[in-house]
């Protein structure tokens, strides 16, 4: 849309003054007659006037050019950035995500391992209590009576 | 109770002196201790459901009569433990060889030497004697200096992880 009404825009800018020197010239003698010719220094006024009312309304349509200009370029540079930063972002989250399931399942390796060496000590307890020659600083005595079903 | 850190919860309320009444602790659990001089060598003890000469909770805990008391002190917490931990994974009796090897996996061998060792080794005691040495803290507990050695080790290894 707004790039049909910059052409119409272009258009009239050319179109009128084009316009204008053509009707003139068409106009009936009489009404010509009637009118006493522009002298050459009137008609250099009128032409530059026209040329000065069309350079004007070209500066308006290149503002106006120059306006949708910068705001697509400002908003191709926001996106840009946007997707920049996004995978920046993303590539530095991956990283660290990487890093923490590795450390995570590291801390699991490690505490299964030290589980076992744990329960590998549990297992050795057996051995920590010899049934003969014992090297107990503790006198032995009896921690029950006998059992009945044993007694003779 | 079959959670191990329940039965640690239940067995550090019966830990308020050195060495631990493991012969109170198992009164109070309603197992009766029993020694027994016609176990053979290769047996250590066993956990029995006794009806007729077991305590108020139908269990017998019976130990090996010539063993060495430190001996037979942790036999009877080992007991204990498999009462605390496993007394629904068996039936009849529960024999523990002298490795303190059963019917039960290595596992749960492994949890009740574990308990056993929380038993006669508390952990809130074990850091209260700095100036100790393994055999004055052996005679302290009434264990041996080795069962010592792998408690310090193994607490050490716990603590690590946590």
């Amino acid at each position: 849309m707004r790039k049909i009404l910059s052409l119409a825009a272009l258009v009239f800018c050319i179109g009128f003054p084009i316009a204008l020197w053509e009707g003139y010239r068409f106009l009936p003698k009489s009404v010509v007659g009637a009118v006493p010719a522009p002298s050459f220094a009137e008609g250099v006024t009128i032409v530059l006037a026209a040329l000065a009312i069309v350079l004007a309304c070209l500066a308006l349509f290149v503002g106006g050019l120059a306006i949708w200009g910068y705001q697509s370029i400002k908003s191709e540079a926001a996106a840009a950035a946007e997707r920049g930063v996004q995978k920046a972002v993303d590539g530095a989250l991956k990283e660290e995500i990487a890093k923490k399931l590795n450390e995570a399942s590291i801390k699991r390796a490690v505490a299964r391992e030290a589980n076992n060496a744990a329960q590998y000590l549990d297992l050795q307890y057996p051995s920590a209590f010899p049934a003969a020659d014992p090297p107990l600083q503790v006198e032995d005595k009896a921690i029950a009576t006998e059992y009945p079903e044993d007694k003779p | 109770m079959s959670n191990f850190s329940d039965a640690v919860a239940f067995v550090n309320r019966f830990q308020k002196e050195l060495p631990v009444n493991v012969e109170g602790l198992a009164g109070v659990l309603g197992l009766k201790i029993w020694e027994s001089h016609q176990l053979p060598e290769g047996i250590a003890g066993k956990l029995k459901r006794d009806p007729r000469n077991g305590g108020p909770s139908g269990f017998s805990i019976i130990v090996r009569g010539p063993d060495p008391l430190v001996r037979k002190r942790f036999t009877v917490a080992h007991e204990i433990a498999h009462y605390l931990l496993h007394k629904t994974r068996f039936i009849g009796e529960l024999v523990d060889d002298a490795l303190y090897r059963s019917t039960l996996s290595s596992k749960l061998e492994a949890e009740a030497n574990a308990l056993a060792a929380e038993i006669l080794m508390p952990e809130h005691w074990m850091g209260r004697f700095p100036s100790l040495d393994n055999a004055a803290l052996a005679e302290k507990f009434q264990v041996s200096q080795e069962a010592i050695r792998i408690r310090v080790d193994s607490l050490t290894r716990r603590r690590a992880l946590a």
